[in-house]
Parts: structure tokens; C-alpha cells; sequence
């Protein structure tokens, strides 16, 4: 498994600045190693700056540390009590011990603790993450001193989410789930309960997840150093479906996990597997393999031909139901966010469906079509790095094929594990192409999995079907770098200098583009619910944002690439490192735009006959909200 | 039976909300109304604050999930609840328990089955004197004597608690501020200290009557003897300081002091020395409300406090969130500034410095034949105290309350150091008949209790020491064994979050250091 790795606290994703002064310098002695250290810094970080390894646990690079486990203490030279390393800022030069026998002893006995209160530790091969438990990373460093009666399993497992599964008798309370869901998200689903020894994790009024208002982004199973929150894994009903040989099983991948599931298999961050991955999934017994990425381009023309026509209502015709911003609608944590916390900003939204599910729909009409089988007999799984897409599959208005469009999605993890248990050594395996009729990778739909991405891919497309220009003309390479980026709230605005013809395409939605000459186009680009909020609220009162024209919004920090399907752990370092392999991506791919790719010229040439935003695409691609309460499901 | 009052929980919800200025700190004060609601009366409350306060709803049910002390919610009408005993009074409390739960036909911490009674502990009533101490719904009850429980349950006891309980005869000596007259130190100050033209429109100078931990009735006792001093030295706080609003918190098991407290206030504020102008001062307001807390020992730690009123879980330093703008300062520091201010106005910003050369104002209880309130000058021995107290047979005391290791005969020659006293202002004394293991079981379960939570020493580790000590008083083999618990106790000392858990096991590890040199007296089976 992965070597544990120290690394300094970088910029956390709420935007908080790194908290030391490297302009000050204080000369401290750890373990009787001399070293000059930036005030401000925390023991841990000094530590491992010079290759000291100090276990953690309860801390994790995305959060603020509380130091409640107490498993990273050292000794402090002139203190009594020791203190936690994750958040103790040196201000003065002083003495560290982090090995002395104090420490280790402290140390054995916390982890004892630690492990008899963790259910099922000795059960380990029947656990999701066995093998990448960070409770169990620790284990080295413990030797049961002593000697407690194993917990005996007491709560029931919450299954009532279609995505999160709760196995409460996992947790060892440290809280980074409530941190997450509180302050990294802004939900407040989450919260510490009770109080001493009958602590527990809950919602409110100690409701099923499934009735919460969990919006399923997964950010805490991603946090959860155990199996404590993990997700709703359907890959046994796959495999049954590929072994039922009346069903003929596709999927679909989309671009994030095939930047991230390298690091499942121990390699650094940042390697794309995406063609070893269709070998892989053929050898599991996958009929077709089919790219995200075709109906992320078909999302940009749908999405972007409902934006040139609402905008063509809103500024021409004066149709005051026209609202804007136009919102995006292919992140299915955010959809139910604003469903829940918003829902009178739902006309805002685009009808248009995500990816996943534009791609469902077509696989039991038009594929089915093709291929000559029965939809019934077609069984559609999705490779996503997402858990909210386990719920937005089994939504009651995703079924407009008449049967459900999707019917599992996989998380990028669960697939991993899936390879595993097969013995498939994925990074090893040859390269092979997608299946036709839905054509190869095309940059414009890979930008997808990072924040900005859908943006970047819409605006190429607007842009160059509104001017008649090539996008290079506007943006050297068509790398539309203002939209690029960690930051939590981005901007952006384009202005049209000039207008061409309506394509063909979209003739039967638009007589014209004059009334954009000149226009300028603002949009912005949020990430993380709690970014959403702020751009939410501005557009409420009135701010900055309402003006804005179009709006890309991603539930999870760094867009999909951060998704909770993903592999753990993550970090701002880590999800840097995938979204740099997203663009490398892009940059290696011929086609870049979606109007471009010939799989969906082909489609609507063949099938979407009247074009984008058409009664036939409305039917088929496009989809309603449901408003739900602030308080519950 | 003595019913509860079952208003609309809204009305009373927007009183306290209009109050404090829709704010989460006027948490605090809406809490009680939700804690008597049926669980569904009190989803519908906490869905209302919610959207009032713009926090999600768990964060309320969080709240006042940390002071819940059973599953089960009280009873409709009738709540009883019988104050632990700790050390004092043990078997009679004993009985009055056992005739309890018969005559209730409920177990502690129960509900019946038509959610009318409900049957639960409440925390240690502190003074020997008003013990055992039993409430029914908001009625108090003290020295209560098992014959007169029927008359108690069916509402028909004619006992005036209240007064008994306001003119407790706890002991005293003389303290060095009881001969202060009053209004002379805050006119000395009017006089010779400019008022502060900052005055500072956010702070809130917090009276703190939670002594942190059982048997140290200190805090109570001063406060009900001194009040109109207490409140000078808030002002002369308030005056220096510049701040405009104080809170008296009460504990919860002092809630019963709330009406004659506020009573008095409105007295002071008739007198001018509350509210605008104070005795004519131009710009020198200052006013103080009263705040029953939903438990009892969140203010042994002021982050705790502070976080309780902010809103938040009352937990140590938890989630970052500061102490201000609460100043939060003990009973007796607002003696020590009263004093301070009469004697040496021109120091009286250098408050602390001075109040350190003052004696310690101490509580102390047990085995002794004059338990009450004792100022100790710096430099007193253990000895001369005991002497003092009548507990010249004393065994075994503790110097800093329960969180504080056991003192042996070889150590009464020692000096008391001020330090000691510093976690918890109690000198608790063990005679040659105390059931040491019983006494430290005792500790131990309130540790267990009142720990927060947060940290896996305190709250995983303390339940081992205890059922260590269950396992060796029930005469079978300590396990883990005796070498392994001591180095756990030792880990919860050094590596737990906050005091509580740093002192939890000092007791502990003093008897098994004690057992292990074999003192005679009858203190270990």
C-alpha cells in the first residue's frame, strides 16, 4: 500500500492563507537535531520538513486541526502535559522529543483505544478499505498493552442512502466528517452528538442519511479515515448482470477516475490510465466500453443551445421567464443542493441532464437501435468519480428511454477494488480504444472532471459558433486559462466582437446572432457547496453575480476530480496533480471542441435530426427538478 | 403531582430571540424551553430557530444532545430528579433511591410508558447541610427523609425549601472582605479612576457560579452571602474595563437561586447602581441578566463557558472558537476587586498581580467537624488546617478538590501551595472510615460524566480505569494488569485535551500508590 506521506499544509481549499511567517525564523532542536524553522509553523510540519515521521490521525490537509485524537503528541521541553504536533505553532525556540518514552507510551495506549473502540478491525477482508485504512496504517505503531475485550457490533448499518453507507460502529470520532459537511461544504448535515463516552456522529434528530438532507457529494467518505462512511458499492450486481447472458452490459467512463484510479494502484498522482482502463474492463466482461466524453460534448451543445436561446428570450424577446444566470445541472450534488437550500432558484438551472445520463437515455434508444437488441436486455453501468451519481441514477424522472437510462454507477474506488479482487493489474495492461458508435476521447469533454472545465468547453463551442471565428483567435491554443484553477469563485468575461451565421445546427432554435454583436458574456465558476452559497446568496441580494450570464457549479472541491468516489486520500497537492493530468489530456487530444467531434455530428445528423433543444432532445436529454425542504428529504 | 406549564413553546422561543438580538448566543436561554417538549414538538422548535438563526438544525439538536442525560426526554408532568451523593449522606440517599424507583415503578434514567414521570439523577448537591436534596419538576426539596416522599410526590409538602436554602448556615471564618461597607469601593473608584471612554458595546463580564466540580460550594455560598458586594466588584469591572453588559451564570443545579437573584437585581437598579448613569455617572451603564445552564460543571473551563453561550457545544477550546467576547472571571475574583479597590484604587488594574497576594478563599468538606467556607493565608501546613477544621484523625486529603492526587500523613508538615488550589478552590478531608475505593469510584464516574468528549484519552481511557477498579474491588485480578492501567493513567495525564482529563486520574493513581505501600485504616477491602 502507499507509504504514508507528510505533507506541509498547503493552502487549504476555503482559501486560508498558510498561517507562518517565513520571514522570521526561530532556531528549535528537535529529537537533538538543530534546525531553523518560519514562525508559525507546526511541529509536525518542522518534523517533516526533516524527514521526521510523527503519526497523525484526526488531521487532514483540507482542515483546520483540532488535535482530538491525540495520537500525533510529542514532548515539549518545560511543559507538563504533551501537546499535539498537528497544531502546535512554534513561537520560541524550543526542545522537541517526538520518541521519547513518554510519547511511545502515550502513543501504544491511544491506539489501543483507539482500536477497541473501532468495531471489526480483526475483520479486515470483509472491509472496503482494508488496505488503505488509516486506523490501520497505524497499527505499527501500537502493541495492544492492554489487553481490552474487542467492541461487539451495536448499531445498526444505515443503508438508506442510495450513496453513503453509515457503519457507525467503525467510527472513532474524529470528526473530520462533521468538519467537512459544516465547514468545507456548508451543509451542516453532520454533527458530534451526545457527549464523553456515548459521543456519536448524527444528523438531525438522528434521521437515516437517506432522509437527510445529505446532498450525496461524498466529500466525508473521502475524509473518513476508515470504513466508517463509505460508499453504496453495486458491483456485485454488475458482475451478476455480466454473467446473465441474456444482458448485454455497457459502460461508460468518464474522465475523472480515469485521471486518479493510477493512485489506487500506488502510483503518483497524476498519471492517466484512461486506454488501459477499457482493456481492463473488457477482461472484466464489459460487452462495450463507451467515453463520457461523447455525451459530455453532447451536454455543450444541448447546454449551450439552451443558453443562446434563453438568452435570445431574455434580451430580444423580453420573456421575463428567461432567468439568468443559467446555472450548469451535471453535478448531481449541487442539483440537490439547490433543490434543498435554494429551490426557488430552481428555473435558473439547465434542463439539461448530466453526462451520465444524456449518455443512458441514448445507449436504450439509439444504441439499442442500432445494435438490434432489446432495451430491456441492456444493462448500463457508468465509471464515475462521483456518489451523488448512484443517486441521480435512480432519480424517477431518469427514465426516458422508458426503462432506467442508468442503472449503476461505479465509483472509481469500488472499480479499483473490483480489479483487484479479479487480479487485474491495471497499470500493466495494454492500451485499447472505446467502442463505436460513440467515438474516442476528445479534449473538450475531458476538461469535465475539473473545475472550469465544463466552462471552457462551453465557451469554445459558443464562441465559435456565434463569431464563425476560430477560438485560437480569442484564446492562444483554445487553453481558456481565466476559468482555470483552484480558486473557489473564478470570472470571466467574453466579449463578441463580431457575429457569423447560425449553423445549420441550431437554425431551428435561433433566426439569427446579430443581437450579440458586441455583447459581453459574463460567467463565473464555482467549486466546494460552500463557494456555491456565497455565489447564491450574491445573486440574491442582488450582488455581482446576478448580472452574470452563465454559471458552471461543481459540489466537490476541484470539480469531479475531487469527487467522492475518488481515490483517499485526498489533498490539495493531490487534486492539483489529477486536474494537471485532465489538461495534459487535453492538450494530446486531435479534437478539442465538442461541435467537433464526429460522434456528435453523427448524431444529430442521424438521430437528433432537429437539432439541439429540439422536442426529440427535450424528451430524451433534457430533464425537471424537484423543490425539497431545507429540514429532510 | 406538581404539573409543568405547557405554553406555546413559539411565544416563549421569540421572547428570548427579541431579547438577545436573534443571535446564536440566545441559545442558551431558549434550550430549556425545548428540553421539556415531546420529541416532536421540539423538531418543529428547532426547525423555527433554525430558520431564525440561519444555523442548520443539527447544530441545535447537537446542542442539546450534550446535556441529555438519558435517552429517555423527561416526564410530561412530573420529573423527578434525587442529587447524587458524593461522599455524604450515601445511604440514606441509598434508600430514598430504592424507594423511589418503587414507588415510581421506574428505573433511574427511565420514562414511563405514557411519558407522564420520569425518574433521573441530578448532579451532587454541594452542601452536607441541604442534602439529600431532591427536585420535582422546578420544586426543590432538602434534607428529605424517606417518609416524606409520599407527601413530597403528591404535592403536598409543606416544606419552605427555598428559605432554607437561602439561609443555609454554612460555616465561615472570618474572610478578609466581609467587614467591607458597602458602595465603599466603587465610589472610592468613581472617584479617583477615569471612566473608560471605550466603552466596549460587545463585551460581557460573565459572573461564574459553577464551581467545575462537586462538593465545592464556594462559589454558591459566596454569592447568596455577599451578593450586593459581588455585584460592586462587577461594576468596578465594568467601569475599568468599560464593558456595558454582565450575565450571572447559574449551574443548573443552582437554578433554583435564579428568582431571588433577579429579585435583587431589580432592588440595585432601583438604588442606581445598575442600569444607565450609575450613581449619576454620565456614560457609566452597566446591567446584568441571569442564565440557568442546561448542565452542570461546563464552568470548571472557561473556553467551555464561552463556547456554551456563544451557542456551541460547551467543549475545550473546540473548533478554534475563542473566549471573547466573554470575560469570564470566578465569585470571588469580584470579592478580591471589591476589596482591592476599597484598600489601593490606584492598582486596580493590575487586578490580577494583586489578588495573588490575597489569601485563598477555599471550601472545605468531609471528614471534618467544621466543614464550610475558610480563607487559608499563603504559608499555612496541612496540619495547622486540619487542626482548624477538627480533622485532627484525617487520613487522607486532597488539595485542588477531586481532580487533585491524595495527600498522605507523610505529607501534613508540607506548606499548602496556592498552586494546588488553582484547579478547584476544595480541600476535601478522608477520615480514618472512608471507603477510599468507594471514593475514588465516585471520582472517576463524574470524570466519566462530565468529560466532553472530544479526546480519545478522556473518554476512551477513563472507562478502563474504572472498570479496572470495579474488577479490583470485586476481589478479582486487575486487568489490564496493574503495571499497563498505571501507564494508562499516566498517558490520560499527559496526552488528554483540557484539565479535566489531566486530573482525572490523579486520585486513582494516589490509591494505587497508597495500596501499594499498605496503609492500614480500613480504606481498601
Amino acid at each position: 500500500m502507499n507509504p504514508m506521506k507528510t505533507e506541509p499544509f498547503q493552502t487549504p481549499v476555503d482559501g486560508r492563507p498558510v498561517e507562518y511567517n517565513a520571514e522570521r525564523l526561530i532556531d528549535i532542536i528537535i529529537d537533538n537535531q538543530p534546525v531553523s524553522v518560519p514562525e508559525g509553523i507546526t511541529i509536525h510540519e518542522a518534523a517533516a520538513r526533516m524527514g521526521i515521521f510523527i503519526p497523525t490521525l484526526c488531521s487532514h490537509p483540507d482542515l483546520h486541526p483540532d488535535g482530538d485524537c491525540r495520537v500525533c503528541v510529542v514532548e515539549v521541553e518545560g511543559l507538563q502535559t504533551l501537546q499535539t504536533s498537528c497544531n502546535y505553532r512554534i513561537t520560541q525556540p524550543i526542545r522537541i522529543r517526538t520518541n521519547s518514552l513518554k510519547v511511545i507510551r502515550a502513543r501504544e495506549n491511544i491506539l489501543d483505544l483507539l482500536f477497541t473502540k473501532h468495531c471489526g478491525y480483526w475483520d479486515f477482508n470483509n472491509c472496503s478499505r482494508n488496505g488503505n485504512c488509516e486506523l490501520q496504517a497505524l497499527a505499527r505503531f501500537s502493541n495492544s498493552p492492554l489487553h481490552l475485550p474487542k467492541k461487539e457490533p451495536e448499531i445498526a448499518i444505515d443503508h438508506s442512502s442510495y450513496s453513503i453507507i453509515r457503519e457507525m460502529d467503525k467510527c472513532i470520532l474524529c470528526r473530520r466528517c462533521v468538519q467537512v459537511c459544516q465547514e468545507m461544504q456548508g451543509i451542516g448535515c453532520l454533527e458530534v452528538s451526545g457527549h464523553g463516552e456515548s459521543t456519536y456522529i448524527s444528523t438531525f434528530m438522528d434521521k437515516p442519511l437517506g432522509d437527510s438532507v445529505c446532498i450525496n457529494c461524498g466529500q466525508c467518505v473521502d475524509r473518513c479515515p476508515t470504513a466508517a462512511l463509505h460508499t453504496n458499492d453495486s458491483s456485485e450486481d454488475v458482475l451478476a448482470a455480466i454473467a446473465d447472458p441474456r444482458k448485454h452490459v455497457v459502460i461508460q467512463t468518464a474522465p475523472a477516475p480515469r485521471a486518479a484510479i493510477a493512485e489506487c494502484f500506488g502510483i503518483e498522482p497524476g498519471r492517466a490510465l484512461t486506454f488501459e482502463l477499457n482493456t481492463a474492463l473488457r477482461q472484466i466482461g464489459f460487452d462495450k466500453v463507451f467515453d463520457t466524453n461523447f455525451s459530455a460534448d453532447l451536454t455543450i451543445l444541448e447546454e449551450g443551445a439552451e443558453l443562446l436561446e434563453r438568452l435570445y428570450h431574455g434580451l430580444v424577446l423580453k420573456d421575463d421567464q428567461a432567468v439568468f444566470p443559467q446555472f450548469t445541472s451535471c453535478s448531481p450534488g449541487w442539483v440537490k443542493y439547490l433543490e434543498h437550500f435554494y429551490p426557488e432558484m430552481i428555473p435558473n438551472l439547465s434542463s439539461a441532464k448530466s453526462p451520465q445520463q444524456m449518455f443512458g437515455a441514448l445507449i436504450k434508444t439509439h444504441y439499442a437501435k442500432l445494435a438490434n437488441l432489446d432495451p430491456g436486455d441492456i444493462v448500463t453501468v457508468a465509471l464515475m468519480p462521483c456518489t451523488a451519481k448512484k443517486f441521480e441514477c435512480e432519480r424517477p424522472e431518469m427514465a426516458s428511454s422508458g426503462f432506467q437510462d442508468v442503472d449503476y454507477a461505479l465509483t472509481t474506488v469500488e472499480m479499483a477494488n473490483l480489479f483487484k479482487r479479479r487480479g487485474i493489474d491495471l497499470p500493466n495492461l495494454e492500451k485499447s480504444d472505446f467502442d463505436d458508435p460513440f467515438g474516442s476521447a476528445t479534449g473538450s469533454g475531458v476538461i469535465f472532471g475539473a473545475t472550469g472545465g465544463v466552462m471552457e468547453a462551453a465557451l469554445r463551442t459558443v464562441i465559435e459558433l456565434v463569431t464563425g471565428d476560430p477560438v485560437e483567435k480569442y484564446f492562444s491554443n483554445a487553453d481558456i486559462q481565466p476559468v482555470r484553477g483552484m480558486e473557489g469563485v473564478k470570472k470571466a468575461s467574453v466579449t463578441l466582437p463580431k457575429t457569423g451565421p447560425v449553423p445549420t445546427l441550431l437554425q431551428n432554435i435561433l433566426p439569427s446572432f446579430d443581437w450579440l454583436q458586441g455583447a459581453t458574456l459574463k460567467v463565473a465558476i464555482a467549486h466546494g457547496i460552500a463557494n456555491a452559497k456565497k455565489v447564491l446568496d450574491d445573486i440574491k441580494a442582488g450582488g455581482e453575480f446576478a448580472s452574470y450570464h452563465f454559471i458552471e457549479f461543481m459540489a466537490c472541491p476541484g470539480g469531479c476530480l475531487g469527487g467522492g468516489g475518488q481515490p483517499i486520500p485526498t489533498s490539495p497537492a493531490i487534486r492539483a496533480a489529477r486536474a494537471k493530468a485532465i489538461y495534459a489530456e487535453d492538450q494530446a487530444y486531435p479534437v478539442r471542441k465538442s461541435h467537433e467531434n464526429p460522434a456528435i455530428m453523427k448524431i444529430y445528423h442521424d438521430f437528433l435530426t432537429e437539432g439541439p433543444c429540439s422536442h426529440l432532445s427535450h424528451q430524451l436529454l433534457h430533464t425537471s427538478y424537484t423543490p425539497r425542504s431545507k429540514y429532510s428529504n | 403531582m406538581p404539573t409543568k406549564q405547557n405554553d406555546s413553546p413559539i411565544e416563549a422561543i421569540n421572547i428570548q430571540l427579541e431579547t438577545h438580538c436573534s443571535q446564536r448566543s440566545s441559545l442558551p436561554f431558549i434550550l430549556p424551553i425545548l428540553q421539556n417538549l415531546s420529541l416532536s414538538d421540539a423538531e418543529s422548535s428547532m426547525i423555527y430557530l433554525s430558520k431564525k438563526l440561519d444555523i442548520p438544525p443539527v447544530e441545535i439538536s447537537s446542542l442539546i444532545s450534550f446535556f441529555n442525560r438519558s435517552n429517555s426526554p423527561s416526564g410530561r408532568q412530573t420529573d423527578v430528579r434525587l442529587c447524587k451523593s458524593m461522599g455524604f449522606h450515601k445511604n440514606q440517599i441509598k434508600d430514598i433511591a430504592q424507594a423511589l424507583q418503587t414507588k415510581l415503578n421506574l428505573g433511574f434514567g427511565e420514562t414511563s410508558a405514557d411519558g407522564n414521570c420520569s425518574l433521573r439523577w441530578a448532579a451532587c448537591a454541594d452542601d452536607p447541610q441541604l442534602s439529600p436534596m431532591l427536585w420535582v419538576n422546578d420544586q426543590v426539596y432538602t434534607q428529605v427523609k424517606v417518609e416524606e416522599l409520599d407527601e413530597i410526590l403528591s404535592n403536598n409538602s409543606n416544606q419552605d425549601s427555598q428559605s432554607k436554602i437561602m439561609h443555609s448556615s454554612t460555616f465561615t471564618d472570618g474572610l478578609f472582605f466581609s467587614e467591607l461597607k458597602p458602595e465603599l469601593a466603587i465610589k472610592s473608584i468613581l472617584k479617583k479612576v477615569v471612566l473608560n471612554p471605550n466603552r466596549a458595546k460587545s463585551d460581557v463580564l460573565v459572573c461564574n457560579v459553577d464551581e467545575g466540580e462537586p462538593l465545592a460550594q464556594k462559589s454558591r455560598f459566596l454569592l447568596t452571602k455577599y451578593f450586593p458586594l459581588v455585584m460592586e466588584g462587577m461594576l468596578i469591572n465594568a467601569f475599568v474595563a468599560g464593558i456595558e453588559r454582565g450575565l450571572i451564570y447559574l449551574p443548573n443545579r443552582y437554578g433554583y437561586l435564579k428568582a431571588n437573584l433577579e429579585h435583587e437585581l431589580s432592588e440595585l437598579r432601583k438604588r442606581n447602581l445598575l442600569g444607565v448613569d450609575i450613581l449619576g455617572w454620565k456614560g457609566f451603564n452597566f446591567d446584568v441578566e441571569v442564565l440557568v445552564g442546561l448542565g452542570d460543571y461546563v464552568g470548571r473551563e472557561e473556553s467551555a463557558l464561552a463556547a456554551f453561550l456563544k451557542g456551541y457545544r460547551p467543549e475545550f477550546d473546540a473548533r478554534g472558537i475563542s473566549t471573547l467576547p466573554y470575560r469570564i472571571l470566578a465569585v470571588d475574583q469580584f470579592l478580591k476587586i471589591a476589596y482591592l479597590a476599597a484598600n489601593s484604587p490606584y492598582n486596580i488594574k493590575n487586578v490580577e498581580l494583586e489578588s495573588c497576594q490575597l489569601p485563598a478563599i477555599v471550601s472545605i468538606s468531609g471528614d471534618c467537624g467544621q466543614p464550610g467556607i475558610y480563607q487559608v493565608q499563603n504559608g499555612m501546613r496541612i496540619r495547622e488546617l486540619l487542626q482548624r477544621v477538627g480533622a485532627d484523625d484525617a487520613c487522607v486529603l486532597q488539595i485542588g478538590g477531586i481532580s487533585a492526587p491524595l495527600k498522605t500523613a507523610e505529607d501534613f508538615d508540607q506548606i499548602i501551595n496556592p498552586f494546588d488550589l488553582q484547579q478547584a478552590a476544595s480541600i476535601i478531608v478522608y477520615g480514618p472510615q472512608t471507603d477510599l475505593l468507594e471514593a475514588v469510584k465516585d471520582i472517576l464516574s463524574f470524570f466519566h460524566e462530565t468529560s466532553c468528549g472530544q479526546c480519545v484519552p478522556c473518554r476512551n481511557g477513563i472507562p478502563v480505569l474504572m472498570k479496572s477498579l470495579q474488577a479490583y474491588a470485586g476481589g478479582k485480578k486487575m486487568r489490564p494488569a496493574l503495571p499497563e492501567i498505571r501507564s494508562l493513567a499516566e498517558t490520560i495525564q499527559l496526552a488528554s485535551k483540557c484539565r479535566l482529563g489531566q486530573c482525572a486520574p490523579n486520585a486513582f493513581l494516589s490509591v494505587l500508590e497508597i495500596a501499594e505501600q499498605d496503609l492500614r485504616g480500613g480504606m481498601l477491602a
